[in-house]
């Protein structure tokens, strides 16, 4: 095992860590300021990955596919919420179940618009090729994939630390009752969380889509490496999400380079180190 | 007409019934004290008037208005300032950004960031400093700072001068007086019994939910038997 076997691993390690912090941030801000586990988290992304590829199919080019993909699923995340989870925030096993409702219809749904078959997502000609360093290969697209989320999470945190809207959502985090009591409209910024998480994650569906694909059961496999992330980062904490999601996605290459037959074991050595030793989770607040 | 007039309110925590039809008023300009014992229902009342814990019958109306039924932050978009039991500082906002919070509801007045600084000078200094950094008689100037940013008519205070050093207790005092001179109500929740009677110009004594004492609070100053029966001391 050569420097290049690392190189090649951290990278394809960088690039799907980028792709769970697409699906995690969302997770843990909707956790943290509603107290809603969002199990239709990772349907989101696969819903946004079919409507990508269906969309290129009729000729759309790449990013304008995946933004739409993104903002339809964005409106079905926030009818979903209006309609139903806006009642339970602050009751988790009621929003859990009903997440996990809504996770089962849009599978099904998926299954009878897209069909079984697994569907390969191109990604956009010009980021086609590979690259080539000494004898070391790899997709031009991961190199993309990891500068594009890490220019959505510098959007994110920048929204976050350097607005009023930002400064009421962690206001918001911190003490949610207190908030109300000083005029803050506390559930204009659940809607907004809520539509942002599923913006992303639906939109992360067409640009993880060249490194996952889309195939119905994706997102079940997907569900847990981002519980993993929110779990190793901290609830509620998005420097937890994005250290996390790439500390996840590193140990989940290198696992499956190094132990195949134990890659699913290795992600949750660090959630069990974490939950044993600092169960808030790298960033999170001391529970 | 008071600014304030609670009337007959009886609130509920589950099944636990607080709050046994109390009923009390507050006006401008000056300080009413709410006192008794520990777990007598005081925190109770300032929570049904802010919305965290509505009643479940009886009237709560502001200014003339019917509040009781509606949301805390449409309560306090009115006018109505909480400085609550605990400060409940936001841990993970700087002092500049909690106030920020507190000016939410854009009531135009003579407080601002800046006369906030003017009046807790301390507060300037910590600006960029985060909630959580504070020490308690600083978490407490800003909690009061916060309250003021959104230029309330009424200011809910529950025991603000819990944990702090005598020396800032005094300054609490001379705050307390100065805010009312600007024409504010404030309600005083407080345990600490000679600095509610240095600034209170009314006072109330509630024992297991009920109203036992209303008075000039100069009476608690010299009438033991009123002391020792409802306040144990």
């Amino acid at each position: 095992m050569g420097i290049q076997f690392y190189v090649q691993n951290a990278l394809g390690g960088l690039a799907y860590g980028s792709l769970l912090f697409l699906i995690a941030s969302g997770l843990t801000l909707i956790f943290g300021l509603m107290r809603i586990i969002n199990l239709a988290q990772t349907a989101f992304y696969l819903l946004g990955a079919y409507i990508g590829l269906s969309l290129v199919g009729q000729g759309w080019n790449f990013w304008l596919a995946g933004l739409a993909g993104g903002v339809l699923t964005m409106a079905l995340g926030l009818a979903v919420y209006s309609a139903f989870l806006h009642r339970y925030h602050a009751d988790p096993l009621t929003s859990l179940l009903l997440t996990l409702g809504f996770a089962l219809i849009l599978d099904d749904g998926i299954l009878a618009r897209w069909g079984g078959d697994p569907h390969a997502i191109a990604p956009p000609a010009m980021l086609g090729g590979s690259i080539t360093v000494g004898s070391l290969v790899f997709p031009q697209y991961w190199l993309a994939l990891i500068g594009i989320s890490f220019l959505i999470a510098a959007i994110m945190f920048l929204s976050l630390q350097r607005t009023m809207l930002g400064v009421i959502i962690r206001a918001s985090v911190d003490d949610e009752e207190m908030a109300r009591g000083l005029g803050v409209d506390v559930n204009r910024a659940f809607y907004i969380v809520f539509a942002a998480g599923a913006l992303i994650a639906g939109l992360g569906g067409m640009l993880g889509g060249p490194i996952t694909s889309a195939y119905p059961g994706l997102d079940g496999e997907l569900l847990p490496l981002a519980f993993a992330v929110v779990i190793v980062g901290g609830m509620g904490s998005l420097t937890g999400a994005f250290v996390g999601s790439l500390l996840i996605g590193l140990v989940n290459a290198f696992g499956k380079a190094m132990f195949p037959e134990l890659s699913y074991f290795t992600i949750f050595v660090p959630v069990a180190l974490i939950m044993a030793f600092r169960p808030q989770g790298l960033f999170g607040r001391k529970l | 007409m008071s600014l304030l007039d609670v009337v007959d309110i009886h609130t509920y925590y589950e099944h636990s019934h607080v709050l046994q039809g109390v009923s009390m008023q507050a006006e401008s300009g000056t300080v009413t004290a709410l006192l008794g014992r520990n777990g007598v229902g005081k925190t109770t009342l300032i929570r049904s008037v802010i919305g965290f814990t509505p009643p479940r019958t009886g009237r709560v109306a502001f200014a003339g208005e019917a509040i009781e039924k509606l949301p805390s932050h449409e309560i306090a978009r009115r006018g109505v300032g909480l400085v609550p039991q605990g400060r409940r500082i936001f841990p993970s906002l700087t002092v500049r950004e909690n106030l920020a919070v507190g000016g939410v509801p854009g009531r135009p007045g003579r407080w601002t960031a800046e006369t906030v600084y003017e009046l807790f000078p301390r507060l300037r200094e910590r600006s960029g400093n985060y909630g959580g950094q504070l020490s308690g008689g600083e978490q407490q100037m800003l909690a009061i700072g916060r309250a003021l940013m959104a230029n309330p008519v009424l200011l809910l205070m529950d025991e603000p001068s819990e944990g702090l050093a005598p020396l800032i207790v005094r300054e609490l005092e001379a705050t307390m007086s100065r805010l009312k001179e600007t024409g504010l109500a404030i309600v005083l929740v407080e345990q600490n019994l000679p600095l509610a009677l240095a600034v209170a110009d009314t006072a109330y004594i509630i024992s297991k939910g009920r109203v036992v004492f209303h008075g000039d609070p100069e009476i608690l100053r010299t009438d033991h038997a009123v002391r020792t029966t409802f306040l144990g001391i």
